[in-house]
């Protein structure tokens, strides 16, 4: 029995790590954005979905057969939010390029961009903690996150003082990677649940 | 309030130290399963909790148990009658097979004298398949041997039978071993409706049957109880590496 429960599993991770790899190569796709080149993040973010509904199939069958329990049982569970969690920073970088396609706007956005630089290590790193179940990366990404929250804040607070259109368009593109980054929050505190079985 | 408590609880069959150093508190009107691998000492823990280890000779019970806080190996403890408060049922399904339906139920209730009449023991009777669910099945029929009932219906019979002397606390030793998966689910669905009034203590070598089941679980291993506590807890984030590995099916 436990060895059919293996190949589960195995199957869960190998979903889990193509899902990562793609998100990773949707926050490049972004990066791209300001250099002018658009990508196709709805193509990567429908990949996500597909990939993210095989993960439940597997997740929901080995539920069912095999009743997991204790570790086994946090890892299934923890993967099936880990895999909604990619998915929907996919979604966000599909939303940054849709709306710098309909503005159109040729800002610098570069308080935008030092976000998407913190964002992409976050999401590294908690995808590493998931992984490898390492605490201590996940310290960091929570570290990095109440930074993130912080640039959100004083994007919106920059609103007050001046209303151009870069700065209103650069204020939902950080609210959106402010998401991403309570996404990446989200897989860090999943990989503490598999690790001690205790959520943060 | 605790229905059980053992107290640094040691048994030795011969030689052989079987139960060690056991100590436990079960909270009363739950349900609590005690799991653990062939031969880690379920069955004889069980068995020390009415006495009836010491039907066995070469048994030897040291420590303490005590139902309702009363310690029941004490010297002025009567084994029958801890037993007419312990009630117990085994893995087979085993009623008096020249005994009708009725006969079985009412046997211990007479012995015992627990009733003064005929229509109370009716009435006990029909009481206590209610409880076991079995009522509406034999309400018909029960001048009928128990051979004419399903496995299942046989087990619930034998539960009958244990209601019927009105116990506290009821023990169930594998109950659905034996039975097909339809009995099962319903032995399991009766645990539900009997903890309700009745402290049950089940011991299963299915983690999943405990999972299921129970409010609270223990795991016993090569006679040690190796952790206790909620259901939920145990399962989704034991404590010990090996309960982590006997529910993931690593252990053995």
């Amino acid at each position: 029995m436990r060895k059919l429960l293996d190949i589960g599993l195995k199957q869960v991770d190998k979903i889990l790590k193509e899902m990562s790899e793609t998100t990773i190569e949707c926050l490049n796709a972004v990066e791209d954005l300001w250099k002018g080149k658009i990508n196709s993040l709805e193509e990567k973010s429908s990949k996500l979905r597909l990939l993210r509904e095989e993960l439940l199939d597997i997740g929901t069958e080995l539920l069912i057969r095999y009743q997991p329990m204790a570790s086994d049982l946090r890892y299934i569970q923890a993967s099936i939010d880990v895999s909604y969690d990619l998915y929907r920073i996919s979604r966000y970088s599909m939303e940054i390029e849709r709306t710098l396609k309909i503005t159109g706007l040729d800002c610098e956005f570069e308080r935008a961009r030092e976000t998407l630089k913190i964002v992409k290590s976050m999401v590294g790193m908690a995808i590493d903690a998931f992984m490898y179940k390492n605490e201590i990366l996940v310290g960091e990404v929570i570290k990095m996150d109440n930074d993130v929250d912080k640039i959100y804040m004083e994007s919106l607070e920059r609103l007050n003082q001046e209303t151009t259109k870069c700065t209103a368009v650069e204020a939902l593109i950080i609210r959106h990677l402010e998401r991403m980054s309570d996404h990446a929050r989200n897989i860090g505190s999943e990989a503490a649940y598999v690790k001690s079985g205790k959520r943060i | 309030m605790n229905a059980v408590e053992t107290k640094n609880l040691h048994v030795y069959y011969g030689n052989n130290h079987v139960i060690k150093d056991v100590s436990l508190e079960i909270p009363e009107k739950r349900v609590f399963a005690l799991m653990g691998p062939s031969g880690c000492g379920k069955s004889t823990f069980l068995r020390t909790l009415n006495r009836i280890i010491e039907l066995r000779e070469e048994a030897k019970v040291e420590g303490e148990v005590r139902i309702y806080g009363k310690n029941i190996y004490s010297k002025d403890v009567d084994p029958i009658e801890i037993r007419k408060n312990v009630g117990m049922v085994f893995q087979e399904p085993n009623p008096f097979p020249h005994l009708t339906i009725y006969d079985n139920v009412a046997l211990g209730v007479k012995l015992n004298k627990l009733v003064s009449s005929k229509e109370e023991l009716d009435k006990r009777v029909e009481w206590a398949l209610k409880k076991a669910s079995l009522w509406d099945e034999v309400k018909d029929r029960l001048g009928d041997y128990p051979s004419n009932l399903s496995g299942g219906q046989r087990q619930r019979l034998v539960i009958a039978r244990a209601l019927a002397m009105k116990p506290r606390i009821i023990l169930m030793d594998e109950p659905t071993a034996n039975i097909d998966p339809v009995g099962t689910a319903r032995v399991e669905e009766l645990l539900f409706e009997l903890k309700k009034d009745y402290t049950i203590i089940l011991v299963t070598h299915s983690p999943h049957q405990a999972a299921r089941v129970s409010d609270y679980v223990g795991f016993l291993y090569l006679g040690e109880l190796i952790e206790t506590g909620p259901t939920k807890k145990v399962f989704e984030n034991p404590e010990h590496e090996l309960t982590e590995k006997y529910v993931t099916g690593v252990l053995g």
